[in-house]
């Protein structure tokens, strides 16, 4: 059975860490692939949710609903954060 | 009902009797800025309409438990926050108060119980009541919000009145009654 985990799909070691540490302070797991689509990342993940990189940002997908990434943002321990805040349904903390 | 104040009008076998008690919407407003930590103007919004728990991108729990599941996701700033909802437009406007929707839904119904059907109660209690049975009709801005009406109905129900919403000349709603009444007896040269 695949762990509960959302899937971090990037072979950057600087955005691996960065997006790591930022689901270990959220308490939520997380499994790094080698680079594919936020998407295909979010279809691997158990939690419906992918981050990758996506026009040179970095992109939070969903499996369900509109092929678009959900948020694109450019700092990876930020990016983690709302990734693994909406994991585990948590105020993500951004502004509209 | 109004802003500031619940007006009684009564008449009954010709004689004409009124009673003001001070407290009605904007109090409400107020209790709920209070609860919810917002100012007036997005309180009196969030009077009116229904909240929404936002609980993943897709799904939004209701105050009465019931979920409404998406086909596309809910903004990233509205996910696991209470909002409130335009049904019609399906907008969401994130508040940052912790409360579930079906709390928040009962704090809010019980303030307009409290406030306005209790200001009611209280105004025809100094008119010596009304007669069981009697019509007693709903105008002002507040009688616009249909859980107003329903609060005041089921806080009155003892009293045994007919409870209904006033339609000012037939088309105006409930809004400006006493406007409409002041321009009348205007005309009538009272």
């Amino acid at each position: 059975m695949s762990p509960p985990t959302v899937v971090l799909a990037s072979d950057d070691p600087e955005v691996i860490r960065a997006v790591a540490a930022a689901f270990e302070e959220e308490a939520v797991p997380l499994s790094v692939v080698t680079p594919i689509s936020a998407r295909a990342a979010a279809l691997r993940s158990p939690l419906g949710i992918g981050i990758a990189l996506h026009d040179g940002a970095l992109a939070i997908a969903l499996s369900t609903g509109p092929d678009v990434p959900y948020v694109i943002g450019d700092d990876p321990r930020r990016m983690g954060r709302f990734a693994a805040r909406l994991a585990a349904r948590r105020p993500l903390g951004v502004t509209a | 009902m109004g802003g500031g104040t619940v007006d009684l009008h009564v008449e009954l076998a010709g004689h004409a009797r009124a009673v003001a008690a001070a407290g009605a919407g904007v109090l409400v407003d107020r209790i709920c800025g209070a609860l919810l930590g917002i100012d007036p103007l997005r309180a009196e919004r969030a009077k009116q309409l229904p909240s929404v728990h936002v609980e993943t991108p897709f799904i939004l729990r209701h105050e009465d438990g019931g979920r409404t599941f998406l086909t596309h996701p809910a903004p990233a700033h509205t996910v696991a926050h209470l909002c409130v909802t335009e049904r019609r437009e399906g907008s969401l406007d994130p508040l940052t108060a912790d409360l579930a929707p079906e709390l928040w839904g009962r704090l809010r119904r019980a303030a307009k119980r409290d406030v306005i059907a209790g200001n009611l109660r209280r105004a025809i209690d100094a008119v010596g009541g009304l007669p069981p049975g009697e019509l007693a009709i709903l105008v002002g801005g507040c009688a616009e919000d249909a859980e107003v009406v329903d609060e005041v109905s089921l806080a009155l129900a003892d009293l045994d009145l007919a409870i209904a919403r006033g339609n000012v000349l037939g088309q105006h709603g409930p809004r400006a009654a006493v406007a409409v009444g002041l321009v009348l007896l205007h005309a009538r040269g009272t």
